[in-house]
């Protein structure tokens, strides 16, 4: 099924190789959970997901693949399934999207409060109603505040690794926090991009044995995630969560510097492109940050000093990183892949707090609400985008609201979809 | 209920009652409970008790002592002091006429769907206990300082919430919400073990013989057991030993 394409040394010539792959992102993240040695996987088909747990039913059932795999009669379940192994000790793999993730809404918080750590996939597809399939982040960002650590993914290396990484930074004693890591469906579930596949030995050595704290036996029985009732206790077991989370980030910057030395792939909290000379700094997360660099070069060419920042971990949120990157920029151009309905994106809050206390913060941070429901978006819309913020700066004004970005010619497309829906 | 003339700024738990009634004298000891906590000098106690309870923090607080137990179970022949309790609260406060005090019982009760001749029990009970005790108004009440606040610590894996100490219900000693006691009669029992068996709280084992022991530290007067036994040898007496 996966071709191999051709093999190449270590970069540390420690004897160890890389096979290089033409990989999908669900065939990627299915890859990571058996480097990964996942040793339980509950599963429940919605797509773009279904792919990933397709692949690992069949390594299971070949035996290629060491481990329990059940099909669960609901993502409630799923979820209950996942997080209750974890808390025996298994390490544990599963996948959702959309719908099903909103479907076992309940146990995020459960699973997040009894300190379990297990990787779930999340493949973005847009929330109902109107129903769609294709992506945005909506489904994720609604699991924001559930105590799962949340990482997203561009492409499909970073699909795979931060599998890697969130195995290790979630079995960190320091956070034993689940996590959620998000790839775009179709943008990345059914695309095919050239992967570097790490050898089970690397993977091994990067990631030890997952070493529960109070693991359920049925001889040494434990209460995991206790009713409490008292109101302090609860403050404080909710407090210890946000302590643990806020502990990810330098946990993840140890073990990213650890990855790195293993298999010469960097990563830092956010990824800063074209920053340093840049005046206008756009902010974006997971695959369409792609169509945002290609919008900035395309700027950059027309002499407009444009850069971009995509953030990687966005739970816990990398705040230093982010100040470090946006602090004495003009204009911010926060686009927010999502929305609350009723106020604008969600990023854009997060990243104006962040910025608020600066002597030298920017003058304009520009909430933009694009690519909702996988809806492109153009080179046009980035550059309208950038302007509004730059002429906002030179008037030194706000904005009224978000821009919610829309062309002609996706408007003149939804007139005539209006005129056959109405039988006009 | 909150209610007064001007707006209430208070929310939720009472950190400095200004009265106290406590319905038990049993609670006065348990340490989940901690009804004198934060009364303040020149407040009032009132204790569902016959006699006089010696409390571990001697106090300026006006206290008094009555067994509305004993009321409630003349009038309508139970336990239950919702009324009876209701009543002594309003007396004690001065603001709450007898005449209110009658039409929140008899329509509060008819909400609940309770037969008119139980309502106009409960309307006795009311009566007998405003009738039991004096208005107290409040001297100058002194509250203790306020509390340091402090950070919480990251704890590691000391701040899960994970139970390891397995069967520590018995640590709760709910013994103190007894208003009646089972007791055996050993002359009539013949060690069948059926309220061995119902007890649902587990409370009682059985001693070499076969005969039941009662846990009176757990056992929380539930009389599952009283009914069950086949020989009625298990009685029932007010409780007593809550000290």
């Amino acid at each position: 099924m996966h071709g191999r394409v051709s093999e190449k040394s270590d970069k540390n010539g420690e004897g160890d190789h890389m096979v290089l792959k033409m990989l999908t992102g669900s065939q990627a993240v299915a890859w990571a959970a058996r480097l990964a040695r996942a040793e339980y996987i509950p599963a429940y088909p919605i797509t773009p997901q279904t792919e990933i747990i397709e692949i690992l039913s069949e390594w299971v059932r070949k035996g290629e693949m060491e481990a329990i795999f059940v099909q669960m009669e609901s993502e409630h379940s799923l979820l209950t399934a996942a997080g209750t192994a974890a808390a025996t000790g298994a390490r544990v793999f599963t996948a959702t999207s959309s719908q099903g993730l909103l479907y076992g809404f309940e146990m995020l918080y459960s699973i997040a409060g009894w300190r379990a750590p297990l990787v779930l996939v999340n493949v973005a597809r847009a929330l109902a109603a109107p129903i769609t399939l294709e992506p945005d982040h909506n489904d994720v960002l609604a699991a924001r505040d559930s105590g799962f650590l949340q990482f997203h993914a561009e492409s499909v290396q970073e699909a795979l690794d931060f599998v890697l990484l969130a195995y290790r930074v979630a079995e960190d004693n320091r956070v034993l926090l689940p996590a959620i890591v998000n790839i775009d469906g179709f943008h990345l579930s059914f695309t095919r991009e050239r992967v570097d596949l790490p050898e089970q030995s690397t993977v091994d050595e990067f990631l030890p044995e997952y070493k529960p704290v109070n693991p359920i036996r049925a001889s040494e029985p434990v209460a995991k995630g206790i009713p409490v009732l008292i109101p302090p206790l609860y403050s404080f077991f909710k407090y210890q969560m946000h302590m643990a989370s806020r502990n990810a980030l330098n946990v993840f910057r140890e073990a990213a510097k650890d990855f790195e030395k293993m298999f010469s792939r960097s990563y830092a909290t956010v990824e800063e492109y074209m920053l340093d000379d840049a005046d206008t700094v756009i902010v974006m997360s997971n695959s369409f940050a792609a169509v945002g660099k290609q919008a900035v070069n395309a700027m950059r060419e027309e002499g407009r000093k444009v850069g971009l920042l995509r953030i990687r971990l966005f739970r816990p949120f990398p705040t230093d990183d982010i100040v470090k990157s946006l602090r004495g920029k003009k204009c911010v151009v926060v686009v927010d892949q999502n929305i609350s309905i009723g106020k604008g994106g969600i990023i854009c809050p997060e990243i104006a707090e962040a910025l608020y206390h600066l002597e030298d913060r920017p003058k304009v941070i520009l909430p933009v609400i694009a690519g909702l429901g996988g809806k492109s978006i153009s080179l046009e819309e980035f550059r309208h985008a950038v302007r509004v913020a730059e002429r906002l700066a030179s008037l030194k004004a706000g904005p009224d609201g978000p821009l919610l970005l829309f062309r002609e010619d996706e408007a003149m497309l939804v007139d005539s979809l209006l005129k056959i829906a109405s039988g006009g | 209920m909150r209610l007064s003339d001007a707006p209430i700024l208070e929310r939720g738990h009472i950190f400095n009652p200004s009265y106290v009634l406590v319905t038990a004298p049993s609670l006065l000891f348990d340490p989940t409970v901690k009804p004198l906590e934060g009364m303040a000098d020149g407040s009032v106690l009132f204790v569902n008790s016959s006699k006089e309870v010696q409390i571990v923090q001697p106090k300026k607080v006006h206290t008094i002592y009555r067994d509305i137990t004993e009321l409630a179970l003349k009038h309508i022949g139970r336990d239950i002091l919702s009324a009876a309790m209701g009543a002594v609260a309003c007396k004690l406060s001065g603001l709450i006429s007898l005449q209110s005090l009658v039409d929140s019982v008899e329509e509060e009760l008819a909400e609940l769907g309770l037969a008119a001749d139980l309502i106009e029990k409960n309307v006795q009970l009311a009566k007998e206990c405003y009738s039991s005790v004096e208005s107290i108004s409040l001297r100058g009440l002194d509250y203790k300082p306020s509390h340091k606040v402090v950070e919480v610590q990251y704890m590691g894996e000391r701040g899960i919430p994970d139970l390891l100490s397995m069967g520590n219900t018995i640590l709760r000693k709910t013994g103190s919400w007894r208003v009646f006691t089972p007791i055996v009669d050993k002359n009539l029992c013949t060690a069948c073990g059926i309220c061995y068996i119902y007890c649902p709280e587990a409370c009682i084992s059985l001693d070499e013989q076969g005969y039941p022991v009662i846990n009176y530290n757990n056992c929380k007067g539930c009389l599952v057991c009283t009914v069950e036994c086949p020989r009625r040898a298990i009685k029932t007496e007010r409780e007593t030993i809550w000290s």
